[in-house]
């Protein structure tokens, strides 16, 4: 079963074509100055014919879904929908924190990956290594780095730190301590490989795929709803 | 070839897909507005927009598709909006569009938004050709063109503050009437008098085709204020029935004038507030007069629609301008001739 993949949740663009247990091909860009909706096929043709695989030979299409940031996810997952839709081929999503977590498989061993989210904010959740595979023991948060050290307090397990936002959550790694394992930098990039391998996982189980009207995981509300709650609730009520 | 094109626009708060036959032929036209999610805003929430935008995108291309019962190896191209407009609500169309074109191979064509309300008029009149004079007139435009030939353009005058159809939202609000304003103001204009109170016709020095409307507003408020301070009831209907003769009234006066400068006989008013009964009652009464020919689409096409991106993309694609996988959505587009 080949499966393509596209991780578009932060400034990286990322492509990549799995073959069962296989990584057939794989493309990271970490150029901020240019934008997804340039660059994202462009990195897919080249994938593709790298490979020397037609986009018709592929079976599935895996995104990265979120969090992450708002517009890349969008484009993620519109470029996901428009190649299902137009090859007649199941599409699923994968939550990006779970396959920036999925390289660090340890037993025993907690995975933190960090993702910025602006504003002062990071995007994250725990995973513990069971002896079957990862496990997520929390949702996917957006916190502050001061909230991520209260997350982190009291466990006693070593935690894998990844992603582009370790730099942000400097005070949850020192009070780790000894038990902090930071990832390589280039390791951190978030990679469509590990979206293909999960998104195939998740092909599995579910064959047809999941329906095109499915939406990113944003795991925060735009600002406009945040303040319009805040009026409703601030003037006592409001109707919902 | 049959020129079969699926035209997509997401540029503001519809999410609309169409297939169109040799830039003319309406065979689906999927509109799905978003009204209803923005209205509790009093405007477009930009990000709410493309959250629903790439929700409802696949549903709504499928069902253009099926009901112009067109299938994927028939068409000869995609065209998308690529702006003006919301960015992020622009990229959610042409992300999908990129990805179809891509995965069927088929060429891709980037569209102006005015361009396309522009050549709704070709969609209502299957016999119109250019030159002609066009007036987009909408809630984030307001220009007067000279349309020379396909993809031939001469800008003539533009607003230099707000669109008109910008001014019927912001007038609504202050008196009250909610979003989106331009259909609530001509309702309630109905039944008011268009003369009762005299709102100003600004006019652009050293431009006699440029368009202001924020001093319109503006008379609006300040009247508001005064009634109020004064302890008078208002006459809402009446207010919103003078400001809508006002705005209406320049609008069509200086078209006419356009159209008699450039020695044209023939106005194709396109963009949402050319569904604006008012206006269309005061251009026919004064373009016979005139000797002016007006034409207008139908509703349902004056509104953001993708059928109007199908027709031009057919015309540029037969002009050779197709657009390569890095298309990218631009929120300030000018209307520019084609290169």
């Amino acid at each position: 079963m080949l499966i393509l993949a596209v991780d578009t949740a932060t400034t990286v663009a990322s492509v990549a074509l799995v073959e069962g247990e296989r990584l057939v091909a794989e493309e990271v860009l970490n150029i901020p100055q240019r934008t997804h909706s340039e660059r994202l096929l462009p990195v897919m043709a080249r994938v593709l014919a790298g490979a020397g695989v037609e986009i018709e030979e592929v079976d599935g299409i895996a995104v990265s879904a979120g969090p992450g940031s708002f517009t890349g996810l969008r484009i993620g997952l519109g470029t996901g929908k428009g190649l299902a839709q137009a090859l007649d081929k199941p599409l699923v999503t994968v939550p990006t924190l779970d396959a920036l977590a999925y390289n660090y498989f340890f037993p025993g061993a907690l995975v933190c990956p960090l993702l910025d989210a602006k504003q002062g904010y990071i995007y994250t959740a725990l995973y513990r290594g069971e002896e079957a595979g990862l496990e997520r023991l929390t949702d996917y948060l957006a916190l502050t780095p001061a909230e991520l050290t209260g997350l982190l307090a009291g466990r006693e397990e070593p935690v894998i730190f990844s992603g582009d936002a370790i730099g942000l959550c400097g005070e949850a790694v020192a009070k780790t301590g000894a038990r902090a394992f930071l990832v390589p930098a280039a390791s951190r990039l978030p990679r469509a490989s590990s979206v293909a391998f999960l998104g195939r996982r998740a092909l599995e189980e579910n064959p047809g795929g999941v329906p095109l009207t499915v939406e990113p995981l944003y795991v925060r509300k735009s600002a406009a709803e945040i303040n319009l709650e805040k009026k409703e609730s601030d003037s006592g009520g409001g109707n919902g | 070839m049959a020129g079969l094109l699926l035209g997509i626009e997401t540029s503001c708060d519809e999410t609309a897909a169409a297939v169109v036959a040799g830039g003319r032929r309406i065979l689906s036209n999927i509109i799905s507005s978003q009204v209803e999610l923005h209205q509790p805003f009093g405007g477009v929430v930009p990000e709410l927009a493309s959250r629903k935008h790439l929700e409802n995108i696949s549903p709504i291309v499928q069902e253009a598709m099926k009901a112009a019962g067109v299938t994927w190896e028939e068409l000869d191209g995609i065209a998308v909006t690529r702006g003006p407009g919301l960015v992020g609500a622009l990229l959610v169309g042409v992300t999908v569009a990129k990805a179809i074109a891509f995965a069927r191979r088929l060429p891709l064509v980037g569209v102006n938004h005015l361009e396309g309300h522009i050549y709704s008029n070709f969609l209502a009149h299957p016999w119109l050709e250019p030159p002609f004079l066009a007036l987009v007139v909408s809630g984030g435009h307001t220009d007067l063109l000279q349309v020379l030939d396909y993809g031939r353009y001469r800008l003539l005058g533009q607003t230099r503050d707000d669109a008109a159809g910008e001014a019927f939202d912001k007038v609504a609000r202050v008196l009250g009437l909610g979003y989106p304003g331009g259909p609530r103001i001509e309702a309630v204009a109905r039944e008011g008098n268009p003369e009762a109170i005299a709102f100003p016709r600004a006019v652009v020095k050293d431009a006699p085709f440029a368009f202001s409307f924020s001093g319109v507003k503006t008379a609006v408020l300040n009247y508001l204020n005064r009634c109020r301070q004064r302890g008078e009831t208002i006459a809402v209907a009446d207010v919103a029935a003078s400001f809508q003769a006002a705005v209406v009234e320049v609008l069509v006066e200086r078209t006419l004038a356009a159209a008699a400068a450039c020695g044209v006989d023939r106005v194709a008013v396109c963009g949402g507030v050319a569904a604006n009964s008012a206006l269309r009652s005061l251009f026919q009464a004064r373009s016979a007069e005139a000797g002016i020919e007006v034409l207008y689409p139908p509703p349902v096409l004056c509104t953001d629609n993708a059928a109007m991106i199908a027709s031009v993309g057919y015309y540029r694609l037969q002009a050779g301008h197709t657009a390569s996988l890095d298309l990218n959505a631009v929120a300030s587009l000018p209307l520019a001739s084609w290169g």
